[in-house]
């Protein structure tokens, strides 16, 4: 099959020009940096008081 | 960063190995998620107990994937040098020349971190050090607390397993998995308690699902890391549709390109942003995932007929 049999046998598809698209990263969720309850900067702070007892809900 | 000067760190895993063939009785707990099994072993004098939200996901220690150790210290130092990476909150990564080693600090209880966790580079075998001042003794120690638990969960997964990410996975009455992903506040809570109301529905998670590739059909399993809902089940199913949740003012899908698409999972997984080897897994692997499996943008009310609307999608 020629080139040219080709493309009259195959639908042209329009030409989308790229774009670009920005997406939100959420690093300090990202990381696991943090204690999930809000506010809180660790298991064993605030309210939580030991390192052994933490089992915070998720964002 | 092999090679360099850890002289402030105390190298346990000599005491370790030597203390391992003692222990022989010692207590060992097993847990399985997302298909890894992880299991704990720890000296005489520590009753290693499952957390509570670990115990629907216990398992046989007889076939681990991920084999670690706990022990004791009663000194435990970060290194002098600056670490690989930094999460700006609980954790740290130095990079040694056998693994990665973690400290876990937190200002509550000054400079000295209360737990390091060594890894293997597969994330096969592990030792986990408690500072021993931190813990009470007479309770048992919560050995993966937060964020141990997932960190060991992303790096294994991004050891071409899987990914972790952000969201709800729920399984309708015709076992059908849908995953809906977002950032906090997004709504992942909110549509597991509406989807909760249909009868016949599973909630694997309201916030954390790992997803993996099964005989080559994408998959979805639960975590015991949950929302706000509360939900979380030991349970997996066949990926049929993903959703990137949006509010909006109604209901409305609209189909996300692959590489869109890809591009949105990835701002909603977790994965070691400093590990090259595992960023590249996780990319090729969000690639092939939205080349099986559809992604829409859901813009959605927060009420039934969000769950309609995906229903009859």
């Amino acid at each position: 099959m020629s080139d040219g049999q080709k493309t009259n046998n195959q639908a042209r598809q329009p030409y989308e020009a790229p774009k670009v698209a920005r997406v939100s990263l959420r690093p300090e969720e990202a990381v696991l940096g943090h204690c999930k309850i809000v506010g809180q900067a660790g298991p064993v702070s605030g309210t939580c008081g030991s390192p052994v007892a933490c089992s915070t809900p998720g964002s | 960063m092999s090679g360099e000067p850890q002289n402030s760190v105390v190298d346990l895993r000599p005491a370790l190995a030597a203390s391992a063939r003692k222990r022989q009785a010692g207590p060992q707990i097993a847990y399985s998620i997302g298909g890894i099994t992880v299991g704990l072993f720890g000296p005489p004098d520590m009753h290693l107990k499952l957390d509570r939200q670990l115990v629907p996901f216990c398992a046989s220690p007889a076939a681990l994937d991920v084999h670690i150790e706990v022990d004791w210290s009663d000194h435990l130092a970060k290194p002098s040098h600056a670490p690989t990476f930094h999460s700006g909150g609980l954790w740290s990564l130095y990079e040694e020349t056998d693994g990665h080693r973690f400290f876990f600090s937190t200002p509550f209880l000054g400079a000295a971190p209360y737990k390091s966790a060594w890894f293997d580079r597969d994330f096969r075998r592990g030792h986990v050090t408690l500072f021993r001042r931190y813990f009470d003794a007479r309770r048992s120690p919560n050995v993966l607390e937060y964020p141990l638990d997932e960190l060991l969960a992303i790096h294994r997964l991004s050891r071409g397993e899987g990914v972790e990410v952000h969201a709800v996975g729920v399984v309708d009455e015709s076992n059908r998995g849908h995953l809906l992903l977002g950032h906090s506040g997004a709504g992942k809570s909110t549509s597991a308690r509406l989807w909760q109301k249909r009868p016949g529905v599973r909630v694997l998670s309201d916030d954390r699902i790992i997803l993996r590739f099964d005989r080559g059909h994408a998959r979805m399993y639960g975590t015991p890391w949950h929302g706000d809902a509360g939900l979380a089940l030991a349970d997996s199913a066949d990926l049929a549709g993903m959703y990137i949740l949006q509010h909006g003012c109604r209901n409305e899908l609209t189909l996300l390109p692959a590489g869109r698409a890809a591009a949105e999972l990835f701002a909603r997984s977790f994965v070691p942003y400093h590990c090259q080897e595992g960023l590249k897994f996780t990319l090729r692997f969000l690639e092939n995932l939205t080349r099986s499996v559809s992604c829409s943008l859901f813009q959605f009310v927060p009420d039934q007929t969000a769950v309609e609307t995906i229903c009859h999608a």
